[in-house]
C-alpha cells in the first residue's frame, strides 16, 4: 500500500470515528439531561430540537466521511461547528448559570485532535473559548437574556473570570488532546514507514530468491547438458573397446591362445562394468528428465512384470520370488516401476547362492503407502546403510568377496532419488548373515476422490 | 552381391560393422563414411562418390557430427528414388523422442546400438534379412 493511501484511510477512519462518538456522546448528554429535569428544570423542547439536529448533522457527517475527512482543516472546522452548536446549547440551558456542562468542550476539541494536527487542536480550543466569552458578553451587556430555569445573577466581573478560565482550561486541555492525536498519527507513520521498509526489504529478499531459483535452474540444465554429452562420449569409446575385444575373441589365432583369450575376457569384463555403469546412469538421467502426470496405480503388476523381465536371471541364480498383495501406490508409474525393478534386481544379486528368497510385500494406512523388498543374502553391516543409497555407493569388496554380485552402484541411489522426489523415503533394515529388507514409504497425497480413498482402503 | 553403406563418425565402429558384415555373409562390399553430408553425396553420386554404386541398405549412426539422423532421412526420403531405400538407425542413447523422430522421417527400424558384437550381429543380420533381401 502506498503512502498517501494509508494516511488517507486513517483520516477517514478518524473522520468516521469522531462523528459517531460526537452522535453517542450526543445522545448520552440528551439522556442525562433529560434524567436531571426533575431536579434541574432544563428546557427540554427547544434543547431536544437542538440535539436532534445536531445528531442528525453528524450522522450525515459519519456517511461522507470520505468526501470530508481528508479536507486540509477538516479538524479544526469540525472542531469549531461543535464548539459553537455547544454554545448554543449551554445558552438554551442556562447560560452563563450552566457554567458546570462546560465540560462538554472537551469534546470538539478532542474531536480535532483526532483529525488535525496541533494547531487545528489550539484553534478549536480558541474558538470554544471565543465562542464562551462572547456568550458571557451577551449575557452581560443583555444582548441575549439568560434562559432556563437556573438563572444565577453573574456580574460583569464574575464573567470574565469564568471566560478567562474556561479560555484558559480549553487550551490547557487542547495541549493534552492535541499529544495524543500526534502521537496517534506519529504511530501510524511509523507503522506505515516500517511496513513500507519491510515491504522493501520482501521485494528484494524475492528477486534475490527468484535470481537464485533462475541459477539453480540454468545450473542444474548445465549439469544435464554436460551429464548427458559425458556419457554419451564415454559410451561411445567404451562400446568400441567391447566390440574390438569380442571380435578379436572370436578369431581362431586368439582361440589358440588361453593366456591372450584369458585376458581379453578380463578386458571385456572390465569394460563391460563400465559400461553397465554408464548404461545405468544414462537410464537414470533419461528417467529423471522425463515427466508423466503422477496417478494411482496398482503395484502388484508393476512387480509381476518386473519379475517376468528378470525370470531369467531368478532361475539361472537359483532364487525364487515371492509376492504378497500389494497395494495402490500414488505417482509416477514408470519411475515407481524403475523402483521396483531396482530393489528386486538388488536383492536378486544379493539373495543366498543357490536357495535364494526375496519377499516383496506391502501395507497402506491413512497417510502412507509402504512396500519392502526382502532377501536371504549376507546382509548390510549398519555402517554402510546411509552409503549405500549414495551414488557409487557401494559395500566394499572384501565384507563379500564375490565381484560378479557388484551392481554398478547407481540402482540404489536411483531409488532413493525418485522415492524422494515423490516426498518418500527409503531406508534398509539388516540383520547380517540373515539378509536384508528395503523399505519404500509413499505419502499418499492429501487430495483424492472417495472411489480413490474407497479402492485404496479395500 | 550387396553394397552396405555404413554412416558412423567413429572409425572404430565404421571397423567393426565392417568385419562384422564381410564376416555374416563373405562378399558384402561394405562403404563407410563418417558424416551426413558424405552419406547424401555418396547416394547422389556426387564427388567423389561418382561411381558409387547404390547400397542395398544403410546403417546410420542417430548423432552425426553434422547432423542428426531424421534430417539426413528428411533429404534422402524427399527423392523418391530412395523411397524403398532400407535405413537402420542406430542410436548410443535410444532417447524415445530420438526414436520417434527417426521412425517418423523415415527409418526402417530405430536400435539402441549395442554394445556386444554378438548383438550387434544380431541386429545387423536380421535387419538385413527382414529388409534388404
Amino acid at each position: 500500500m502506498s503512502q498517501p493511501d494509508l494516511e488517507t484511510s486513517i483520516q477517514t477512519t478518524n473522520a468516521r470515528r469522531a462523528t459517531l462518538l460526537s452522535v453517542s456522546g450526543l445522545a448520552t448528554y440528551f439522556v442525562c439531561l433529560w434524567l436531571s429535569r426533575p431536579y434541574l428544570g432544563f428546557p427540554m423542547r427547544p434543547t431536544a430540537q437542538l440535539f436532534a439536529v445536531m445528531i442528525a448533522v453528524n450522522l450525515v457527517l459519519a456517511v461522507t466521511a470520505p468526501r470530508w475527512g481528508t479536507v486540509r482543516f477538516a479538524g479544526a472546522a469540525y472542531g469549531t461547528l461543535h464548539a459553537v452548536l455547544i454554545t448554543f446549547v449551554l445558552h438554551v440551558l442556562g447560560g452563563l448559570g450552566a457554567g458546570f456542562l462546560l465540560f462538554v468542550h472537551m469534546f470538539p476539541i478532542f474531536h480535532a485532535a483526532m483529525l488535525g494536527s496541533t494547531g487545528q487542536v489550539f484553534f478549536t480550543a480558541n474558538a470554544s473559548g471565543l465562542c464562551f466569552a462572547l456568550l458571557a458578553i451577551a449575557e452581560v451587556s443583555g444582548m441575549l437574556p439568560a434562559r432556563g430555569t437556573l438563572v444565577w445573577t453573574v456580574t460583569p466581573a464574575q464573567a470574565a473570570a469564568a471566560a478567562g478560565i474556561a479560555w484558559a482550561g480549553f487550551n490547557f486541555f487542547a495541549l493534552y488532546a492535541s499529544s495524543y492525536g500526534e502521537g496517534m498519527r506519529r504511530s501510524a507513520r511509523e507503522l506505515q514507514d516500517e511496513v513500507a521498509a519491510r515491504t522493501t526489504a520482501l521485494r528484494a529478499a524475492n528477486a534475490e530468491l527468484e535470481r537464485k531459483a533462475h541459477a539453480l535452474e540454468a545450473a542444474q540444465d548445465e549439469l544435464r547438458t554436460l551429464l548427458y554429452a559425458v556419457t554419451h562420449d564415454i559410451k561411445s569409446p567404451v562400446n568400441s573397446i567391447l566390440l574390438v575385444a569380442d571380435l578379436l575373441c572370436e578369431r581362431p589365432e586368439v582361440r589358440r591362445e588361453p593366456l591372450v583369450h584369458a585376458e581379453l575376457e578380463r578386458i571385456i569384463r572390465l569394460a563391460g562394468g563400465t559400461e553397465d555403469m554408464i548404461r545405468d546412469l544414462f537410464e537414470f538421467f533419461q528417467l529423471m528428465a522425463t515427466r508423466e502426470a503422477p496417478d494411482w496405480f496398482e503395484l502388484g503388476p508393476v512387480v509381476a512384470e518386473t519379475v517376468e523381465t528378470i525370470r531369467p536371471q531368478l532361475d539361472a541364480r537359483g532364487v525364487v520370488i515371492e509376492v504378497d498383495p500389494l497395494p495402490r501406490v500414488w505417482g509416477e508409474r514408470r519411475k515407481i516401476g524403475r523402483v521396483v525393478t531396482n530393489l528386486l534386481t538388488n536383492a536378486m544379486q544379493h539373495a543366498a547362492a543357490g536357495r535364494g528368497r526375496v519377499v516383496v510385500a506391502g501395507v497402506c494406512d491413512a497417510q502412507q503407502v509402504r512396500f519392502s523388498v526382502r532377501d536371504n543374502g549376507e546382509g548390510i553391516a549398519p555402517r554402510y546403510h546411509a552409503g549405500i543409497f549414495e551414488l557409487f555407493g557401494r559395500v566394499p569388496r572384501e565384507e563379500h568377496e564375490q565381484d560378479e554380485r557388484d551392481g554398478s552402484g547407481v540402482g540404489l541411489a536411483v531409488v532413493r532419488r525418485i522415492v524422494e522426489a515423490h516426498q518418500g523415503q527409503v531406508w534398509v533394515e539388516s540383520d547380517v548373515g540373515l539378509g536384508s529388507t528395503f523399505h519404500v514409504a509413499l505419502p499418499i497425497p492429501p487430495r483424492r476422490s472417495d472411489e480413490d480413498a474407497g479402492g485404496l482402503a479395500a | 552381391m550387396t553394397t552396405v553403406l555404413v554412416v558412423d563418425d567413429s572409425l572404430d565402429f565404421l571397423g567393426v560393422a565392417r568385419q562384422l558384415l564381410e564376416r555374416a555373409r563373405p562378399g558384402t562390399r561394405v562403404h563407410t563414411v563418417q558424416s551426413g553430408e558424405a552419406a547424401l553425396a555418396f547416394l547422389t553420386h556426387a564427388e567423389p562418390y561418382a561411381a558409387a554404386p547404390r547400397p542395398g541398405f544403410v546403417v546410420l549412426d542417430f548423432r552425426l557430427p553434422d547432423m542428426h539422423a531424421p534430417a539426413l532421412l528428411a533429404r534422402v526420403r524427399a527423392d523418391p528414388a530412395f523411397a524403398g531405400l532400407p535405413i537402420l538407425v542406430l542410436s548410443q542413447a535410444g532417447w524415445p523422442e530420438d526414436a520417434r523422430a527417426a521412425l517418423s522421417a523415415g527409418a526402417s527400424a530405430f536400435v539402441v546400438k549395442p554394445s556386444r558384437a554378438n548383438a550387434l550381429r544380431t541386429v545387423l543380420v536380421d535387419f538385413w534379412r527382414c529388409h534388404a533381401d
